[in-house]
């Protein structure tokens, strides 16, 4: 598992690739957490390289937007799977997570 | 079901540092048995969710083993999980996730299971002979959520 971060416009993406299970869950949500400033008011979560994703992975990414919730950021994931897809809408993430398409879409939604 | 005719049997500490060998060896057998990426996303996270399960809760209730059990047929996969910790039936004891939840409510626990009742076409829990015995069946055909 890999995250990496890039700035675009106003926007933070950070992208993780790999798989996110029980065994990294906390590494991957650490991670994350060191990349996000206090100021950041639009954040990207891209997962157009993850191949895997468990319940474990739901739960950092949960605690994630709570997190990004708190600090007045619209957040923003995209590019996922099919099968990351299906987890997500029996999770019903999908409804409390802003879920886009493409990479662009989800930076234009947050930056917004 | 027959474990000597397992296409996949494993028998290991339930401890999480060996999940890696749990998610390894269902990746090689689905590789072995032409699985779409799609099936083995799935049979590779219903074993994940519940050998977690006993290598974190049953472990320390006081597990000593955990065993995995994977069967293919021509349509169908049975994954059975054994262990023998207190008895415990991740169907009815776990608690149910609000998927409908708002997200600063929503509960981070209970997720797993939820996500294995929903991939999975029958799951049926015994405890026998002092061992949670739970087995999971589903059709090779995609099931859709």
């Amino acid at each position: 598992m890999e995250v990496s971060s890039e700035r675009d416009g106003s926007a933070l993406v950070v992208a993780v690739d790999g798989r996110i299970d029980g065994s990294n869950s906390q590494e991957f949500q650490d991670r994350f957490e060191e990349v996000i400033e206090d100021g950041d008011r639009a954040v990207v979560l891209d997962m157009g390289k993850l191949t895997y994703i468990s319940s474990s992975g739901l739960r950092a990414t949960l605690l994630l937007a709570r997190r990004l919730q708190r600090q007045q950021a619209k957040f923003a994931i995209c590019s996922l799977s099919p099968s990351i897809k299906e987890v997500f809408e029996i999770s019903g993430f999908d409804r409390i997570i802003q879920v886009l398409a493409s990479r662009e879409e989800a930076t234009q939604a947050v930056s917004a | 079901m027959s474990e000597a005719g397992a296409d996949l049997h494993l028998r290991l500490p339930p401890d999480p540092d060996r999940l890696a060998d749990v998610t390894g060896a269902i990746e090689e057998l689905g590789e072995r048995e032409r699985w779409s990426p799609e099936f083995l996303f799935r049979m590779n996270l219903v074993l994940e969710e519940m050998t977690l399960n006993v290598m974190t809760h049953g472990r320390s209730a006081g597990a000593s083993e955990l065993e995995v059990v994977v069967t293919c047929k021509a349509d169908t996969v049975s994954i059975e999980i054994i262990d023998d910790g207190p008895r415990f039936d991740p169907l009815s004891d776990a608690p149910q996730p609000d998927t409908d939840a708002p997200l600063d409510e929503r509960p981070v626990g209970g997720l797993g299971v939820h996500l294995v009742r929903e991939m999975m076409d029958r799951i049926d829990y015994r405890y026998e002979d002092g061992r949670n015995r739970l087995l999971m069946t589903t059709s090779k055909t995609a099931k859709t959520a």
